[in-house]
């Protein structure tokens, strides 16, 4: 089904939200990104992407406190819902699975030609 | 809080993010950025930070932050019907598509026309680099109490700026002057120009070939483009040796370079570029003189560090006047000045001797003029013929605002369907403007060759999309705003008719009418007085007459000679400058008055041999010696302007400190052309040196057959010289095309004025009609006759008409003698009134055609199926 996969983008968003948590705001997740990945990341492309994964119901949102740096703005805050939680774990034990099943000379081989 | 504000992102994009951003993110992705921004001017400059700031906050133009624009898809697909419709329109009333189109395209046309001739003159020069920067240095001179500007200046002012004006960047001194140049066997009259070297640093004329340093070496000279292709179409020109003879001696130029082809825009280029030292050893003149300007003097042009230092120079020059003024008392100078080259060409008409001159300016703003006004008329007919065409579509009008549409809607829709009209208009227009007027144009005034490269002139698409919209707004409003006013009940029960008596548009036909009258009359006044010119007595027999420029004493007698042993030649003379092809002006001075004269220096059988008449006293005797340097033959004008006429023949005229008296006058030459009023002018006696033309007046009607004797005869004797000799009949060919040019475009727009008057009496009668079908139809069935029907129709028209005649006739021919008065003397009483009857007739003319096509179709009309569909 269409809405519930993940993409590359939307799933290192979705795993920021998680290591941020109880603190994942759109700028907050944009920082970590640069910090983890040194990808240029726009503030708008993490909005879309929240905005996305949130209508597929894997993040869940509620706003805080304004404060004073926002000009009394309030800021939205993510929390990972369960099924972002099952999709998460799928995409992982799918990556796990896929990587154990790479023979050993392939790798070796990877490692040959690599260095 | 003060702090705050400090680091307000900025407001514009924050404005634009409120205005596409959805309500409910808003807040949050506000507060986002916001805090982003704190974060960034901590680290970075403000200009960084805002920078980014816009960066991100254009970011999200993204589908999930976007505002749903459901509202504003609609209102695209209204547009998109509005624009169908429009064409559907265009397609349905054919009819008043094509007069609408037609009379908007034609004058789009023309204004285009008239706008690239008007944008040339104001971007004459512009192309240099700096040009702003670059000014003449220009003499004001007081002459005879009137300040009059001069484009030349003494040598050495050039010179002396550079070296003692800081501001003074660099400097170039320039002048032109006619000789031989040979390579080989091409041997041609040439204009030279002389320059200092930094001509070309401070004129944009890039190389293609060479070096322009090289015009620092004495002896190099540097090409056009169009100069290198005439003397060496198939070598490289480069290091070759040009010949140049002057008075017969020759001096040797290096080629060290080719300029590349110049700019349209150009108004003065040069077809050689020589060092200007060269002057002194070529034509003797001191190059470090402070004479004054008349007798030895040159162009000036300077470039300053900046455009402002015009500031500070122009006050220092004084100095250097009164420098000049000490060494020349007889010629006093007000004042230099500096004059920025960007509108030198433009203002060269105001200055004696001007370096660069454009065209005058008269014409443009008549030209201007003239296209405002038919633009006027193809607007007013549109108004007219869409309001009466609204009468077709006022059941539409009533149902789009029985189901809602408001009257906003509605005007929307009329502008909207105008802009398609106007939108098809205007590019028809470019397209016959740019292929067909232009060219045209070009071909009319010779050598004027302008072109339009829409790509590479952003003004030209921006002035189009200028008339597009301020023809569609203007155009289109009253229509718009007038149509969509209608009350839709008032037309389903069908007693909405087109309202008022349309006194607007009366007003409008009238004056439109009263335009078309004067347009008119001028295409024919235009046409009379170019016939009229050409049968004009040039005050001397110029038919039957050679003249060949010569060069020397020896080669004015060789074809003297000639001439005494050729049956075909009856008598020959010789002369300094010729009529109508050249003069030279003295300065004279009579009881202390100073003035200035056209001066023709002759031998004596000169005026018996050009047929000039002397009117009074007598011709001059070569076996008087008295006659050689003591005696002067004036032309009437003379007499009438300069010399006590009582007796002219007592009063002795001083030139040049020496004293003459008058012993004959001549009855008035045309020496310019025919627009220009007959100045005094003088002829004197010189010795055979001075002469530079020899005239040969050959038996009737073998002028061709002389030529080609003569053009032999000096191929043989003389290879080393050009052959130039030319008919005098011909001496007036150029000013003949020009006013022949200017009779066709008066022509033309003479007829653009009749088709569109012609279309808006059109759309007004049938609006008429319209508007009275109802009554035709009852009087026709209650028995009316057709005489009846045709007054009923006519009558108004007739008398509008009848108006704006009777009042354009008599205030054109004012306008007209007014005009001529000015340029042409007298003009007016050899036309006469007829060209005024003519245009009366070709007016009327043009009435009774376009009504009666109308009262045919009323007469034809079956009055019952009027009455019936209502």
């Amino acid at each position: 089904m269409k809405g519930t996969q993940l993409g590359e983008f939307e799933e290192l968003v979705l795993l920021i939200v998680g290591v941020l948590y109880p603190d994942a705001y759109g700028l907050s997740i944009r920082e970590e990104i640069i910090n983890q990945t040194k990808r240029k990341v726009a503030i708008g492309a993490v909005h879309s992407a929240l905005s996305r994964l949130q209508e597929k119901g894997f993040l869940e949102s509620r706003l805080d406190e304004a404060t004073h740096e926002r000009g009394g703005r309030r800021k939205r805050l993510f929390t990972i819902t369960y099924s972002g939680k099952r999709a998460l774990e799928k995409n992982h034990e799918l990556r796990n699975n896929l990587f154990n099943k790479i023979p050993e000379l392939a790798l070796k081989g990877l490692n040959l030609s690599g260095i | 809080m003060a702090d705050q504000s400090e680091i307000a992102p900025p407001k514009l994009a924050d404005r634009l993010l409120g205005w596409f951003c959805k309500d409910e993110l808003l807040e949050e992705i506000k507060g986002d950025l916001h805090e982003f921004y704190g974060m960034e001017r901590t680290e970075k400059s403000a200009w960084k930070a805002n920078w980014s700031y816009w960066y991100h906050m254009l970011h999200f133009l993204r589908p999930f932050a976007l505002k749903n624009k459901t509202q504003k898809q609609t209102s695209i697909a209204m547009y998109r019907s509005y624009i169908k419709t429009g064409f559907r329109n265009l397609k349905r009333q054919k009819l008043a598509s094509f007069i609408n189109v037609f009379g908007l395209a034609t004058t789009i046309a023309i204004s285009l026309v008239v706008y690239v001739l008007i944008d040339r003159q104001f971007s004459l020069d512009a192309f240099h680099a700096d040009a702003d920067q670059i000014f003449a240095v220009q003499s004001r001179i007081d002459w005879n109490g009137t300040e009059e500007t001069w484009g030349r200046t003494p040598l050495q002012l050039g010179p002396s700026l550079k070296a003692e004006i800081p501001q003074v960047e660099e400097m170039t001194r320039v002048t032109r002057k006619l000789a031989t140049v040979r390579f080989e066997d091409n041997v041609f009259n040439e204009v030279l120009t002389y320059a200092d070297p930094s001509y070309l640093s401070i004129f944009s004329f890039p190389l293609i070939q060479g070096q322009a340093e090289s015009l620092k070496g004495k002896k190099n000279i540097i090409l056009s483009k169009a100069s290198a292709e005439k003397y060496f179409p198939a070598d490289d020109p480069i290091g070759k040796d040009l010949k140049i003879l002057i008075d017969g001696k020759a001096f040797l130029f290096s080629v060290t370079g080719v300029a590349d082809g110049f700019p349209e825009t150009a108004s003065f280029t040069f077809d050689f570029l020589l060092p200007f030292e060269n002057l002194k050893e070529m034509y003797n003149i001191d190059l470090q003189g402070w004479k004054n300007i008349k007798t030895q003097s040159v162009f000036t042009f300077v470039k300053l560090d900046q455009v402002s230092s015009n500031q500070q120079v122009s006050p220092r020059l004084a100095s250097y006047r009164d420098v000049v003024n000490d060494i020349n008392p007889d010629w006093q100078i007000r004042q230099f000045g500096l004059y920025p080259l960007p509108s030198l060409a433009r203002n060269g008409q105001y200055v004696r001797e001007p370096y660069a001159s454009g065209s005058t300016p008269e014409i443009l703003i008549m030209f201007a003029i003239i296209s405002l006004l038919l633009l006027a008329s193809a607007c007013f007919n549109y108004v007219n013929i869409s309001v009466s065409m609204a009468q077709k579509r006022l059941s539409e009008i009533a149902i789009r605002k029985v189901v809602g549409g408001q009257r906003k809607q509605l005007i929307t829709q009329f502008l909207t369907e105008n802009f398609v009209l106007c939108f098809v208009a205007t590019i028809l227009g470019a397209l016959v403007g740019i292929y067909a007027f232009l060219p045209g144009i070009n071909v009319l005034f010779s050598g004027s060759g302008y072109t339009i490269n829409i790509f590479q002139d952003p003004a030209i698409p921006g002035f189009l999309i200028i008339l597009f919209v301020a023809l569609s707004l203007i155009s289109g409003a009253y229509p718009a705003f007038y149509i969509s006013a209608f009350k839709p009940v008032a037309i389903l029960k069908g007693k909405q008719n087109l309202a008022g008596k349309n006194r607007l548009g009366k007003v409008f036909l009238t004056m439109q009418f009263f335009l078309t009258f004067v347009a008119i009359v001028s295409g024919l006044l235009f046409t009379d007085l170019n016939e009229f010119q050409e049968e004009q007595d040039w005050g001397y027999q110029a038919s039957d007459l050679l003249v060949v420029p010569v060069e020397d004493p020896a080669q004015y007698q060789a074809l003297k000679l000639f001439a005494t042993q050729s049956p075909g030649i009856i008598n020959t003379a010789g002369s300094g400058s010729q009529i109508g092809r050249s003069f030279v002006e003295s300065a004279i001075k009579i009881t202390d008055e100073k003035y200035t004269v056209r001066t023709f220096n002759i031998s004596p059988d000169y005026l018996d041999v050009m047929n000039v008449r002397v009117i009074e006293g007598r011709d001059f005797d070569e076996n008087l010696s008295s006659d050689q340097n003591k005696s002067l033959i004036v032309n009437k004008a003379f007499l009438n302007q300069i010399s006590d006429s009582e007796n002219p023949f007592d009063q002795p005229v001083d030139i040049e400190g020496e004293t003459f008296n008058i012993v004959g006058v001549t009855e008035n030459f045309h020496f310019d052309d025919f627009f220009s009023p007959i100045t005094p002018a003088i002829f004197r006696l010189v010795p055979e040196e001075r002469y530079n033309y020899i005239s040969m007046r050959t038996t009737p009607g073998g002028l061709n057959d002389t030529e080609a004797l003569v053009k032999a005869e000096w191929t043989k004797q003389f290879p080393d010289s050009p052959y130039a000799g030319f008919f005098q009949e011909e001496v007036f060919d150029n000013f003949f095309n020009s006013t022949g040019s200017l009779k066709a475009v008066m022509n033309f727009v003479a007829m653009v004025a009749i088709i569109l008057s012609a279309m808006g009496l059109f759309g007004l009668v049938s609006l008429f009609i319209i508007k009275k079908l109802k009554e035709y139809s009852i009087r026709k069935v209650l028995g009316a006759n057709g005489t009846h029907i045709v007054k009923l129709v006519s009558k108004q028209f007739i008398i509008l008409m009848s108006i704006a005649m009777l009042v354009a006739a008599p205030l054109s021919y004012m306008i007209f003698d007014t005009l001529f008065a000015q340029v042409f003397p007298g003009s007016m009483d050899t036309v006469g009134i007829s060209p005024f009857l003519l245009t009366t007739l070709i007016l009327l003319a043009v009435i009774f055609v376009t009504i009666s096509s109308h009262i045919i179709q009323v007469l034809r009309m079956n009055p019952v199926k009027n009455l019936r569909l209502e």
